[in-house]
């Protein structure tokens, strides 16, 4: 599953790698972890992605409400965005999570999110329109606030 | 002849090998030295600088061998110019670059000094066959837009854009002045003129710096890369469809998590690292959970119904 590239199409469910005896992932991961923590990839590798250059790039307000607008977008076709989330070059954030749900008011977009460092709850991540800015909630690895979101494994450069 | 053949042949962008002079009028002793290696043979052209001790004298020498080919040598450093005393910047050309893209005022003087060159040299009534310019200075972008306005669309010489050697090519002026010229000079390639190739005059091996000006612009190659990766990196394809499923939580979740390398309270990192064994062992995984999630969500499917695999036939996906 995780030597396909993650920016390719969604597979049908005839082609898909079926994982009997379980409802889910999250069934399939309590049971066996150790299985999977084995097999889901490196650690150290990710510090050598293709994609990891653009941090060095200044993110201003009008890329963040594009990216805001796709991350919607995407949500509607009920597609995931993973985000890369960080303070460069500031280290107090620099982290990684998949947005699954959003909704929209007056005030902005509201999006739940999947945190890696939590797995037992989702995570608030906001967009105001006003500031067009995204900022994360509280936790207890991060004070919480604006935050540069840059939308990652689109593509091999992403 | 027949060794101009073979190097055609094996070197074909070295067609043209030129030998050009600088600093024809710097001093006396410099025009001797130019005109002995001219009548010798050695030399095809010489880059004459306005205002300088030895001009007059070069001038006179250079009408009376009139197969010598002679250029403009542009001056803007480390020399004696024609409209002030002496340069503000001295005699290095990192700080004159520095200073006429930052300053107005040194700019002023650069296009003051650039057009009374041209113009003192246009008096001498000797045909310009090309420019060039003293420590390269004419890749400046400033220098070389005043430059190309004062000599006019109508000038039919050519023009020195080649990869330039520093002299001395070490310290920081000439790292400063390598990296920026690979910019400028990559840029500025596209307004060489055609005609601006001397006659052959020599059969040896293509110098490494001259051999350079016909090579694929590596420089430009660079500056594009470097536009086309951040526009790659911000590209985005809308889905050409609805997923049938969007990812839910908890079940399309893991049911464990990174754990961080540092100790935190309160958003904030507590004391150092602690990484023992016994504490943390799965850590800098976001990355990994974050993709590999969305990979099971697109690739993977369960069927609660089947006999679980043992743990080799999991780990491999069969």
């Amino acid at each position: 599953v995780t030597e396909r590239s993650v920016w390719l199409p969604m597979l049908p469910a005839k082609d898909r790698v079926v994982f009997p005896g379980y409802h889910d992932l999250r069934e399939a991961s309590a049971d066996r972890p150790n299985i999977f923590r084995e097999n889901l990839g490196l650690g150290w590798a990710i510090y050598f992605r293709p994609g990891n250059f653009p941090i060095t790039v200044p993110v201003d307000r009008s890329t963040e409400a594009r990216v805001n607008r796709e991350i919607y977008h995407d949500l509607q076709e009920n597609y995931p965005t993973i985000i890369w989330a960080y303070r460069f070059p500031s280290l107090k954030l620099n982290h990684v999570l998949v947005i699954y749900h959003g909704t929209r008011d007056a005030s902005g977009y509201h999006y739940l999110v999947y945190d890696p460092n939590y797995d037992d709850h989702p995570m608030h991540l906001d967009y105001d329109d006003k500031t067009r800015s995204f900022r994360y909630q509280a936790s207890y690895y991060f004070k919480g606030g604006y935050v540069n979101v840059r939308a990652i494994y689109r593509g091999l450069v992403q | 002849m027949k060794s101009r053949h073979v190097m055609t042949e094996f070197f074909p962008m070295a067609k043209e090998v030129v030998f050009i002079a600088d600093d024809l009028g710097m001093s006396g002793a410099i025009n001797d030295a130019i005109l002995y290696a001219h009548t010798e043979g050695r030399l095809g052209g010489a880059a004459l600088m306005m205002g300088q001790p030895g001009t007059d004298d070069a001038v006179r020498l250079a009408r009376e061998h009139p197969r010598l080919q002679v250029g403009w040598h542009l001056h803007l450093t480390d020399s004696q110019p024609v409209t002030t005393a002496r340069w503000p910047w001295g005699s290095s050309p990192a700080r004159a670059g520095w200073a006429i893209g930052l300053l107005p005022s040194a700019r002023r003087l650069m296009e003051a000094e650039v057009a009374r060159q041209w113009e003192l040299f246009q008096s001498t009534g000797l045909p310009c066959r090309f420019i060039n310019s003293h420590h390269h200075l004419h890749v400046h972008p400033f220098v070389h837009r005043a430059m190309r306005r004062v000599v006019g669309d109508g000038f039919s010489g050519w023009l020195r854009l080649g990869r330039p050697s520093y002299f001395p090519p070490r310290g920081p002026d000439a790292l400063i002045m390598s990296f920026t010229d690979r910019l400028f000079t990559a840029r500025r390639r596209d307004h060489r003129h055609p005609s601006r190739r001397l006659p052959r005059i020599s059969l040896s091996p293509p110098h490494p710096h001259l051999s350079r000006h016909a090579m694929p612009a590596r420089p430009l190659i660079i500056f594009t890369l470097a536009l086309l990766l951040p526009a790659l990196a911000h590209a985005y394809v809308p889905p050409p469809a609805p997923a049938p499923h969007p990812l839910e939580y908890p079940q399309d979740t893991y049911a464990f998590k990174n754990e961080t390398v540092w100790n935190y309270g309160n958003g904030t990192v507590q004391g150092g690292a602690d990484t023992t064994k016994s504490q943390r062992q799965y850590t800098r995984r976001c990355f990994v959970l974050s993709r590999s999630l969305v990979q099971f969500w697109k690739f993977a499917t369960f069927d609660p119904n089947g006999k679980r695999l043992d743990d080799r036939q999991s780990a491999s996906g069969r």
